[in-house]
């Protein structure tokens, strides 16, 4: 194999530079210098991107503004210049050979700051050219001057149609989702792409060691610090050429780069609390006594008082999590710090960073466990203290060499140390959450509940265990990732640009539990200890090659070819030793008395072929034709190869002359494009298998057989085409940008995970066919203006909303030409012509008929069948950003409120403890409302139940992020030393303004596509303060 | 200058063209080449010792559906009056109310294990015959893995349910059946069992009586009870068949959802909400037979269970890896009383009942000791109460006290509320009317299935 790969990647090497070199003559060239500078203020502008139109020859200036163009073809050519924040300029130059030619440009400062350069695919390339909305998050600026903790912060409400869920513990990852649901059965995560090559960003955390729910994230292991800007390609119309997996849409990442000049140090250090101000369940409890027996106490239900069956003595409640004895709720906090260091001659530029980041989640031992622990004599460890923390270092080094005027190379590499722990949480017995929760409501011992646990020790209202025993169990897991990618551009003549990037993201990562001897909660055998020790090696590389001839056949025509071939390679490995029943102190797996192992390979290849032809016409107009193709490991066998076409057009309408000169709009782009992608299967998704089981027969462990997966070797990707159209307008002296965009976008050869029968007794529950098709189609609008520009006052806007409508088209015919019915879940069904992951329930009707003020079993009537009762991902999606900037911009306030609604959230907590548990609000408070009491006897009293009133409609308004910054005065700059820097407080999950009955809107664990917000966290709040210097 | 760039164009237009034959089939094939070592590819197990694997495989999914999992045996308990809630987990708390629904994720489970033994049965039967056709006691081990599964389903579920076929590698779903045509299918592989498994040697017996057991037990369900005491009597009161356990090859459930989990509390005849009726005082009675420890009301000793409300009542018959038996001679004699008590023959019945606890019996891990003998019932009425109570302690949690509560319904004329717990459900509510399990709502995914026929016994 090894031959054949250096065999390809030669003939790529050769091949490419042959095209150049095939050029029987060169046109003899030179060279263009100058200088960028503000227009107002005079001031060198850095970081200027220059470009020669027409050919492959572009630069950046350093930082005194100054640029140089080599290499560049005697003759007339027109010189574009792009900076962010500026508004782009062209000068034409006539150039004659072998002399050097001075251009100067001094730019307009742009009202609305906007990102005009993008990475694509193919390269970067100038917003205006492409067909397709592109969302750019500047995250240099942001991480200074927002409340940005991890990657998902950068997300969340940031740009239209993408819908972040936050993690809401210390460590957890956050769910991403753009455009809707696409997918059935497979991952509807975006894919990652970093400097170049993919990432690793798998939201499933195969091997991670459960807690309940909540899973950490590789996304969050990025440094925020340390990206210039993330752009998130939408879906399919736009990600194309990033070919099978990326029909979720792509996450750009660009990291910092070195900028020429002398060094450049930023220092930073942030320290905050981290506190979770949620409203967790309040347990109630009714006590009072059968008719019969008045002397006999006994707990009354609300139904049971209705009917007469129990008499009311008194009431008690009791909220575990705001009680300061029994509370594990207890502030966390935050530090971090870091320094970067950048600069740099114009051949050789340089980023360094480093970064240390520590996070304590809001939960700790309790008063009462603490007492209990001092009681025994136990040592309280810190890991017991303080289950859920995390411990962050990122060190990044990007150099970036202009090896001689036509070869630039970078190299990125970035080493992260981690190390996160979790405590037993969300849907888990041994949750602290479920402990908290299901208790009776009150604290010593009363009816059902003696006080006292199996240990002995004082429960205080705790169900069985409590907080000193939960905490004991330690679940960490640490990581040690390298990500490393290399780029090379070459241009070996003017029109043609040749790009290999080659890159590796590896993740060496230690998950590891631990309940030592006689410790842990005292459920089953977890008292006789055990260890856990899951150590994995998760690696992907990835290798870019491609290359784009510039072609002007015509003033007024500019062509570009570019081509190329895509490679990455995906493996994971891991072993999985546990080991039980520990000897005192003993703590690895190799100590347990019963050892168990496992293995688990993982493996995944892609091999792609892409080709795309740009046209821009007078430079308003420009069409893209593109196709790629790929292989992958993961195709069925009698599946070999998928295509995917991709057409897009972007048309500066206002700079044509037919277009009415209105006073009011600066520039109007009508674009529209259109592209397919896909999602590979799963990696074994394609081969019928057997599975080895161990057995005991005969008091002999014997191994045996039996059938796994069924195998569909007609396996293919999912085949999502998109079609999107939009335009962008600057209004009002460029005060106002305005983005619309509609979006139609089919899965077709969806996969499907058709659930098997049971009856037919294979051991997997579904088997994976390219059966059915999903639509998803909506609306994306971004409004940024400049409200008001003044010395001491300036007040800028963003909104942006995104509308989604999906819908299940068909789930296809079986191979015998049948029809595939509905996949029915118990709560949750794929039905055609209803959204994906639509709520399907039994309606319920109530009335108070008997004005009692309760609500019998016999007053609620349920529905047998079952009707479609909404969807479960939010509709509508709105985010205001304001910022207000005072006293000549020393002082900015800024704050994000977002909005979400249009669906229905499974309050599946309220639902779970009011079927399930003895107090709930529903079932055992008094002053429980009519609907509420309705909604629990529907889904407990009744014979046939129903969880439809848990299903809540959902709209709600968060304030999302507040930020003060103040700029530094000189003088206190010089007083620390510094050329300048700025203070920030921000703050983070500030208020929720919602009816939902839950803890929160967002409380979530996992990262599947219906919420789970089971036993779980509400997002916690932060409070930061940040100083950010600069020397 | 254009004609330059046209040659360049085709030179690179060529150079593709050249890439792409030179990533031919040969080369992308390497690049693409996963072989995964976790998957065992059928082909690699196309001879006799893999059948001989997938039969042990076959048997492991037995033991699943009998003391190694939450199955029948233990949610059939729950259902009736073995095993109470001791949980919060409504799946187990409704099935102790006897109201399940059909999403009953647990249930869901039970049935789909049931129909794994069914198709891993299959699937070592179609390999055995191919690459390993003798010894026949191999296959007729499997017959009897497959009738014992029917049997279970047809005895648990309601009537109408499909025996679907996914052997070859291929769903072919089969339509609704009553429970009769269920046993009599389970007949006929009972018979096959039989049949193949003719040998004298110690497995083929082991086998052959396991059928024989079996087949007594499936024509009790089809109400033929002079076959039944026929097919059984061969077969000695000594036999059994039993699942075995070990630290690393599985635990015994019982023990699991029991002593470990503390799920599962031992069924009484009363507890905090009163007295329940129809139930056998199973904890209360301190019969040698079902050894426990712990009481329904009071302060028990052995504390509170999972849900932290219902007193905890530990088994003491079964440890973490006690063998169970599937099938025993015990269960043979109590076909045979059966079939007397059905012939009218009170007094054999008793005669056979009493023969029993004469002397000692293994239960597996343990051994009853020699009991009095039972008193004469004054009428046949109170002989048939008798004989299901006693074989209620004799069978305790071996899946056969919800198939005899049904047959009390079926074949001897009581009624659900005569045979099934009733009463105030000590968790909220009345003990309601549920007398199977509905087949799971996942079934629906089953084009020909629409939903239970009925409910009925």
């Amino acid at each position: 194999m090894a031959s054949h790969v250096r065999r390809l990647l030669w003939s790529l090497l050769v091949a490419l530079p042959a095209v150049a070199l095939g050029s029987a003559a060169q046109a003899q060239q030179t060279t263009v210098t100058g200088r960028v500078t503000a227009r107002e203020s005079g001031e060198a502008l850095t970081d200027v991107r220059v470009i020669v139109l027409g050919t492959s020859l572009f630069t950046v200036t350093n930082a005194e503004g100054r640029y140089t163009l080599r290499g560049v073809p005697a003759g007339t050519h027109t010189i574009r210049t792009i900076r962010v924040g500026f508004v782009e300029q062209k000068k034409p130059v006539t150039v004659v050979a072998g002399q050097s030619v001075a251009l100067d440009f001094m730019l307009d400062p742009a009202v609305v700051v906007l990102q005009q350069v993008v990475t694509t695919a193919t390269g970067a390339q100038r917003r205006v050219e492409l067909g397709n909305a592109v969302a750019t998050v500047e995250v240099a600026s942001k991480v200074e001057s927002a409340p940005v903790k991890n990657f998902g912060d950068l997300l969340t409400a940031k740009a239209a149609g993408v819908q972040v869920i936050p993690g809401t513990m210390t460590g957890a990852g956050a769910r991403v989702r753009i455009r809707g649901t696409s997918s059935l059965s497979l991952t509807n995560d975006p894919i990652y792409v970093i400097d170049g090559v993919r990432m690793m960003s798998q939201s499933n955390c195969n091997g991670c060691i459960g807690v309940g729910g909540t899973i950490p994230s590789r996304v969050n292991d990025i440094n925020p610090d340390e990206i210039e800007s993330i752009e998130v390609v939408k879906g399919p119309s736009a990600a194309t050429l990033y070919g099978t997996d990326a029909a979720n849409g792509v996450i750009v990442i660009n990291t910092k780069k070195g900028r020429a000049g002398r060094a450049v140090w930023s220092v930073f250090g942030e320290r905050g609390i981290v506190d979770d101000n949620n409203d967790y369940p309040t347990v109630y409890a009714i006590l009072g006594h059968a008719p019969a027996t008045p002397t006999t106490a006994r707990r009354c239900f609300l139904t049971q008082i209705a009917d007469g069956s129990c008499i009311k003595d008194s009431t008690t409640s009791l909220n575990i999590f705001s009680d300061p004895e029994t509370s594990p709720i207890k502030a966390g906090w935050r530090t971090q710090a870091g320094a970067q260091v950048s600069g740099g001659s114009d051949a050789i530029r340089y980023f360094i960073s480093g970064d240390l980041e520590n996070e304590v989640g809001p939960f700790a031992l309790p008063e009462m466990s603490v007492r209990r622990l001092d009681s025994i004599g136990t040592k309280i460890r810190d890991e017991w203290d303080r289950p859920n923390a995390l411990d962050k270092q990122s060190y990044r080094g990007n150099i970036n060499a202009a090896v001689n005027p036509k070869l630039d190379m970078s190299v990125q590499s970035n080493f992260i140390k981690l190390r996160q722990r979790l405590p037993q949480v969300d849907n888990n017995v041994n949750s602290f959450f479920y402990n908290g929760t299901v208790g009776p409501g009150f604290k010593t011992a009363g009816p059902g509940y003696t006080g006292i646990g199996t240990l002995g020790q004082p429960l205080r209202g705790w169900a069985g265990f409590t907080p000193a025993e939960i905490f004991q169990t330690e679940t960490s897991q640490d990581v040690h990732r390298f990500l490393g990618s290399s780029n090379i551009d070459w241009r070996p003549i003017s029109f043609l640009q040749t790009r290999a990037d080659v890159g590796v993201d590896f993740t060496g990562r230690n998950d590891f539990r631990l309940c030592r001897f006689a410790q842990c909660a005292d459920f089953g055998t977890n008292r006789l200890g055990a260890a856990r020790d899951v150590r994995s090696n998760l690696r992907s590389i990835t290798a870019n090659l491609h290359a784009t001839a510039n072609f002007s056949p015509r003033a007024w025509l500019g062509l570009k070819t570019t081509g190329g071939v895509q490679y990455v390679d995906y493996n994971e490995n891991r072993n999985d030793a546990q080991g039980s029943q520990l000897p005192p102190g003993a703590q690895t797996p190799a100590d347990g008395t019963i050892p168990l192992v496992g293995s688990e390979t993982v493996l995944q290849k892609t091999f792609g072929i892409f080709a795309e032809e740009q046209a821009a016409l007078n430079d308003r107009l420009f069409l893209t034709a593109a196709v790629r193709t790929d292989q992958n490991s993961a195709f069925g066998t009698n599946f070999q190869r998928v295509f995917y076409p991709k057409f897009a057009l972007s048309w500066i309408m206002s700079d044509e002359g037919f277009f009415p000169k209105l006073g009011w709009l600066g520039e109007f782009r009508l674009r529209s494009s259109y592209g397919e992608s896909g999602v590979q299967p799963g990696p074994n998704d394609a081969a019928r298998s057997l599975e080895a089981i161990v057995t005991n027969i005969g008091n002999l462990d014997v191994g045996g057989l039996r059938s796994n997966r069924l195998g569909n070797a007609e396996l293919r990707p999912e085949n999502s085409k998109e079609f999107e159209v939009g335009f962008d307008t600057r209004m009002f002296g460029d005060r106002v940008n305005f983005e619309a965009t509609y979006y139609r976008k089919t899965s077709e050869d969806a996969l499907i995970n058709q659930t098997i029968a049971p009856s037919a007794g294979t051991q997997v529950t579904n088997i994976r066919r390219n059966l059915g098709a999903i639509r998803n189609s909506g609306y994306e609008g971004l409004v940024t203006t400049q409200i008001l520009s003044k010395r001491n006052l300036a007040w800028d806007l963003s909104i942006s909303a995104s509308h989604n409508s999906n819908k299940l088209l068909t789930l296809g015919v079986d191979a015998a030409g049948r029809t595939v019915p509905p996949i029915i879940g118990a709560t949750i069904r794929q039905v055609p012509g209803y959204p994906v992951n639509g709520a399907w329930l039994r309606k319920y009707s109530w009335s108070d008929a008997n004005k009692d003020g309760l609500i019998a079993v016999s007053e609620v009537k349920v529905d047998t069948g079952f009707t479609f009762a909404g969807y479960t991902q939010p509709r509508l999606e709105l985010t205001f950003t304001n910022g207000l900037d005072l006293l000549n911009h020393r002082i900015r306030l800024q704050a994000l409120i977002d909005h979400k609604s249009g669906y229905r959230l499974s309050n599946t907590e309220q639902s779970f403890l009011c079927q399930q548990s003895v107090g709930c609000n529903d079932i055992s408070n008094p002053n429980a409302p009519l609907w509420r009491q309705a909604r629990a006897v529907a889904n407990r009293f009744v014979p046939v139940v129903t969880p439809e009133g848990y299903f809540e409609d959902m709209n709600w308004w968060r304030i999302r992020e507040v930020s003060l910054i103040y700029q530094l005065h000189s003088r206190v700059a010089e007083l620390l030393r510094s050329s300048g820097g700025n203070i920030t407080f921000a703050a983070r999950n500030l208020k929720v303004f919602t009816d939902y009955t839950g803890v929160d809107p967002e409380a979530n664990y996992g990262q599947s596509d219906t919420q789970n917000t089971l036993l779980t966290a509400g997002p916690p709040s932060y409070f930061t303060l940040r100083l950010n210097l600069r020397y | 200058m254009l004609s330059i760039l046209h040659r360049i164009r085709r030179a690179a237009a060529l150079g593709a063209a050249a890439f792409s034959l030179g990533a031919c089939d040969s080369i992308t094939d390497s690049l693409l080449d996963a072989p995964d070592p976790d998957i065992i590819n059928p082909a690699d197990a196309a001879n006799a010792e893999s059948a001989d694997a997938l039969r042990v495989g076959a048997v492991a999914r037995l033991r699943n559906i009998t003391a190694g999992g939450e199955g029948a045996w233990m949610l059939g308990g729950l259902l009736t009056d073995e095993w109470k809630s001791s949980d919060t987990f409504s799946q187990r708390n409704e099935t102790d109310q006897r109201r399940v629904q059909e999403s009953n994720g647990n249930v869901q489970t039970m049935y789909r294990e049931l129909h794994r033994a069914r198709n891993s049965a299959r699937e070592a039967l179609n390999a055995l015959t191919k690459y390993k056709p003798t010894p026949t006691a191999n296959l007729g081990q499997m017959y009897f893995v497959l009738g014992f599964a029917e049997m279970t389903l047809a005895e648990s579920f309601c009537n109408g349910q499909p025996l679907s076929d996914a052997s070859t590698g291929e769903v072919i779903y089969g339509n609704p059946r009553t429970n009769q045509e269920i046993f009599a299918i389970a007949l006929a592989h009972f018979d096959s069992a039989l049949t193949l498994s003719s040998a004298a040697d110690a497995f083929a017996t082991s086998v052959r009586h396991s059928a024989a057991v079996s087949k007594g037990r499936v024509l009790i369900d089809m109400n033929r009870h002079a076959d039944a005491a026929t097919a059984v009597s061969g077969v000695p009161t000594t036999f059994m068949n039993i699942a075995t356990f070990s630290l690393t090859g599985g635990n015994n459930q019982i023990w699991a959802l029991n002593a470990s989990a503390k799920r599962w509390t031992v069924g009484d005849s009363f507890d905090v909400s009163g007295l329940i009726r129809n139930a056998i005082p199973f904890a209360s009675s301190k019969d040698p037979r079902v050894p426990s420890t712990g009481t329904a009301t009071g302060t028990s000793p052995a504390g509170r269970g999972f849900d932290n409300s219902t007193n905890f009542i530990i088994l003491n018959t079964f440890g973490r890896t006690d063998p169970t038996p599937i099938v025993s001679g015990l269960d043979a004699r109590l076909i045979e009383a059966e079939a007397l008590l059905k012939a009218n023959d009170d007094a054999g019945m008793l005669a056979k009942l009493n023969a029993l606890r004469a002397a000692p019996q293994s239960l597996g891990p343990i051994s009853t000791p020699v009991m009095t003998s039972l008193p004469a019932p004054a009428n046949h009425d109170q002989a048939i109460t008798l004989f299901f109570r006693e074989k209620a302690f004799w069978t305790f949690s071996r899946g056969q006290r919800l198939p005899d509560l049904q047959r009390l319904i079926r074949q001897y004329g009581r009624t659900e509320d005569q045979v099934f717990p009733k009463g105030t459900f000590f968790k909220g509510g009345q003990y309601e009317s549920d007398v199977n399990f509905p087949v799971t709502i996942d079934e629906l995914n089953n084009p020909n299935f629409k939903a239970c026929a009925n409910r009925s016994a």
